[in-house]
């Protein structure tokens, strides 16, 4: 795994618009070009990257929050980062 | 697990988002006049000054702002008078964007030069609007009223689309454009900016009618309709209202608002029919509630006007706008001259295309009275 170790704090770009509903986000590119949606555990970890929080901890904030072991959490945070900082959603 | 889901179709997580916020009635967009300032002074500006209110401040309009983001809403468009006039417009404009609104800012663009236009990339909008008048300085002053207007405008947005800002140009045809709109598109087009063409006129907000004197003639309305000028259109194709979601002839107190500089909360920009005042209330939800009569009143006649329209002979293509009506005649459901125009060029243009929209007609002999069935 690259990028994203445990104690790093990813940070959500700060051009990016998102509004979170009934759990899901809606994630829009300044250019206006790319809208995602994420699902409730993506809008809930796009919540939290404001670059105060480390990998680990946004891996505990997932398993509190759904039912997910531990395992498969911290698989999940990883590749959805990688993704997020392949779409430049990181800073 | 998280999942980014791109968007594309008709069954996209996006349109699904919009469609449950378009039924419950929580609004997805506003627009925030946030000065009457300008330093133009076009000649159908529907603004209409008050005196006797203050102007809301930087602080107030960014706890106004979080109100709004608290309830939900994403696009965020800064519009006035000119916005650019306010001094703290670049202090909104990032506080907006920290908050995690889509921004747009609609301006005259008059004042941006080569530094406001870095200052303006910095905020990092969605895109800016601006507006034309006309393809050569002549016809664009002439409604402006300030000489040297067309060529900054010009300017302008070379400024922005150099810093690879996203530009929409809006056109209100007037009788003294109408004879340019290829060659305003043309000078979009070579500007890198979408020309957005707008073919009604509307009375001010105290219902001075003035400006609708403006208007296209009926002659070039029917050519705009047609074939010939699709490609001109924001929607090129002309279509029949669509009701199978909620039959409302427009989103005015559903999908979106529009507050004054004074904190006026209205149902969309042309109906004024204040809601509540934002700068007062401790949330959005205090006024946007179906408790307000108001909210109430508007979502009722949006809808009883769509089966008002369908029942009439060109009513499925009226673009039809409550607030010009209100504005206009006293009436929100009474129609007005430029609706039923309109209205009869694009179902002209519709049936040209696709023949009769009509149901078809079976003949008198197939009419037969109950009784000589039994």
């Amino acid at each position: 795994m690259s990028g994203h170790e445990e104690a790093s704090r990813p940070r959500r770009n700060p051009e990016v618009a998102f509004r979170e509903y009934d759990g899901e986000a809606v994630v829009v590119l300044p250019s206006g070009a790319e809208i995602s949606v994420l699902n409730p555990a993506g809008g809930l970890i796009f919540r939290l990257l404001d670059g105060t929080r480390t990998v680990a901890e946004l891996v505990d904030t997932v398993c509190g929050e759904f039912e997910v072991s531990r395992e498969q959490a911290e698989a999940d945070v990883r590749a959805f980062l990688e993704e997020l900082q392949d779409h430049r959603l990181l800073v | 697990m998280p999942e980014a889901c791109n968007i594309a179709g008709e069954e996209s997580p996006l349109l699904r988002i919009k469609q449950n916020r378009w039924n419950s009635g929580r609004p997805m967009s506003a627009q925030i006049e946030i000065t009457y300032v300008c330093n133009l002074d076009c000649s159908f500006c529907y603004n209409v000054v008050d005196h006797g209110q203050r102007e809301m401040s930087t602080v107030e309009l960014v706890d106004v702002f979080r109100k709004i983001a608290d309830a939900g809403v994403l696009y965020l468009t800064l519009t006035g008078g000119e916005p650019l006039a306010r001094r703290d417009f670049f202090t909104l404009g990032h506080a907006a964007r920290e908050m995690g609104f889509a921004l747009r800012v609609y301006t005259n663009a008059h004042i941006i030069d080569e530094r406001r236009a870095d200052k303006i990339a910095s905020v990092t909008p969605l895109e800016i609007e601006t507006s034309i008048h006309g393809a050569r300085p002549e016809t664009h002053e002439a409604l402006t009223r300030v000489p040297g207007s067309f060529d900054r405008l010009v300017a302008a947005v070379r400024h922005l689309r150099a810093r690879g800002i996203k530009v929409n140009m809006k056109c209100p045809i007037t009788r003294f454009n109408q004879n340019e709109v290829h060659d305003v598109w043309a000078l979009g087009e070579s500007l890198g900016a979408r020309v957005v063409f707008d073919a009604v006129i509307t009375p001010r907000d105290d219902g001075d009618v003035t400006p609708l004197a403006l208007s296209a003639t009926d002659e070039f309305l029917e050519r705009y309709w047609s074939d010939e000028m699709a490609a001109l259109r924001p929607d090129p194709e002309i279509m029949p209202r669509d009701d199978s979601q909620i039959a409302a002839v427009c989103g005015t107190g559903r999908s979106s608002f529009t507050l004054d500089p004074y904190g006026n909360v209205f149902p969309c920009v042309q109906w004024r029919r204040s809601l509540g005042n934002l700068r007062d209330a401790e949330s959005l939800d205090e006024i946007w509630t179906e408790r307000n009569p108001v909210l109430s009143e508007v979502r009722k006649k949006a809808v009883d006007m769509a089966a008002v329209l369908n029942s009439k002979e060109h009513g499925q293509f009226a673009p039809y706008c409550l607030g010009v009506a209100e504005v206009q005649t006293g009436d929100a459901m009474g129609g007005y001259r430029q609706v039923e125009v309109n209205a009869r060029f694009r179902h002209q243009a519709f049936e040209k295309k696709h023949g009769s929209s009509r149901r078809s007609y079976c003949g008198s002999t197939d009419w037969v009275p109950v009784s000589q069935t039994a």
